[in-house]
């Protein structure tokens, strides 16, 4: 038996040529699943589509801000859109309680900054128990952002609902 | 001496061919999808957005003039200071029972509004090496003044030029 053939698996295959082989499957896979967007793998963990609508909370905004909102944005992450759209959207009061110079407790609306319940439509990965979209998770009272072109708003998940 | 192909030969040519049909395919798939709705817009987009800061020295306040180029990376960018108003700060507080703004002249609120244009990759826009987003911090530099703010409203003004 010579050098070489130690090197080879049942006497055939050559060990430099396996390892070639299973890196060069392994930058495919890599390749293909991330041309998917992830859908190789997400095939995989058994997720499935889900079309849902999601109610958002926003953290505390200038009002400004939250009325530039608007109806029909489409959702996005870093640089690629996401497939969900903002579909409705309503500013709301937010109580604050400060004491006054008589050292009562005064409880109010923020003059200044204010909430909003934001309503999206989104087809979102289904892996029970929890629903994705992008790199976010979204389970009642999880903090995401609301992203778009436009948009980067802190929030919480106020509630999620299947809506096909 | 004659070269034979052996099975790992095979197989790597068989991986090449499937990645060039995949990435073929993939690529026809979007295009498509490209022209029938979203397509991925790159290149430069005018905008015009409103900032604030608040907590701003009186006299650096002043410094920030409507004309007034926008700097960044060590030089001006495309883009300028259109409008400026200088207000007393505020924080808010109680007052006579009631929930009040409560004004700080020593400090001021100042709102400025941008127009220029930024690099645009799909949903993706940056001006002088920061993103805009509605919601999210942003530096209002000249060569005058240097506020830290944010962002409260951002339009897109016209097509986008390839």
């Amino acid at each position: 038996m010579n050098k070489t053939s130690k090197l080879k698996l049942f006497g055939k295959i050559h060990l430099f040529d396996l390892i070639v082989f299973l890196l060069l499957v392994i930058m495919l896979l890599g390749m293909v699943n991330r041309l998917t967007g992830g859908k190789l793998i997400s095939s995989f963990s058994g997720a499935a589509e889900k079309k849902v609508e999601v109610v958002l909370r926003t953290r505390e905004y200038p009002v400004e801000s939250l009325n530039a909102i608007e109806i029909g944005e489409q959702l996005s992450e870093n640089k690629q859109y996401l497939d969900g759209k903002v579909t409705a959207f309503e500013v709301r009061e937010r109580e604050v309680s400060y004491l006054d110079e008589n050292g009562k407790i005064v409880v109010g609306n923020d003059p200044y900054y204010k909430w909003a319940d934001v309503t999206i439509v989104a087809t979102m990965k289904y892996n029970e128990p929890v629903y994705s979209l992008g790199k976010q998770e979204y389970v009642p009272g999880s903090n995401v952002f609301l992203t778009t072109m436009r948009l980067n708003l802190k929030s919480v998940v106020m509630s999620i609902k299947e809506v096909e | 001496m004659k070269r034979r192909l052996n099975i790992i030969d095979y197989s790597l040519i068989l991986i090449v061919l499937v990645g060039l049909v995949g990435g073929g395919l993939f690529i026809m798939k979007k295009l498509n999808k490209n022209s029938e709705s979203s397509t991925i817009i790159t290149g430069k987009q005018r905008v015009r957005m409103v900032c604030d800061a608040h907590s701003i020295l009186p006299d650096i306040a002043e410094k920030m003039k409507v004309g007034d180029k926008l700097v960044a990376k060590k030089a001006f960018q495309n883009a300028e200071v259109v409008d400026v108003k200088i207000e007393d700060d505020f924080e808010i507080g109680a007052m006579d029972g009631e929930i009040v703004k409560v004004m700080k002249p020593e400090a001021k609120y100042v709102i400025v509004t941008i127009e220029g244009e930024a690099n645009r990759y799909g949903p993706y826009l940056d001006l002088g090496g920061q993103a805009l987003k509605i919601g999210e911090f942003y530096w209002i530099k000249t060569s005058s003044a240097n506020l830290f703010g944010s962002i409260l409203n951002i339009e897109t003004l016209e097509a986008e030029n390839e």
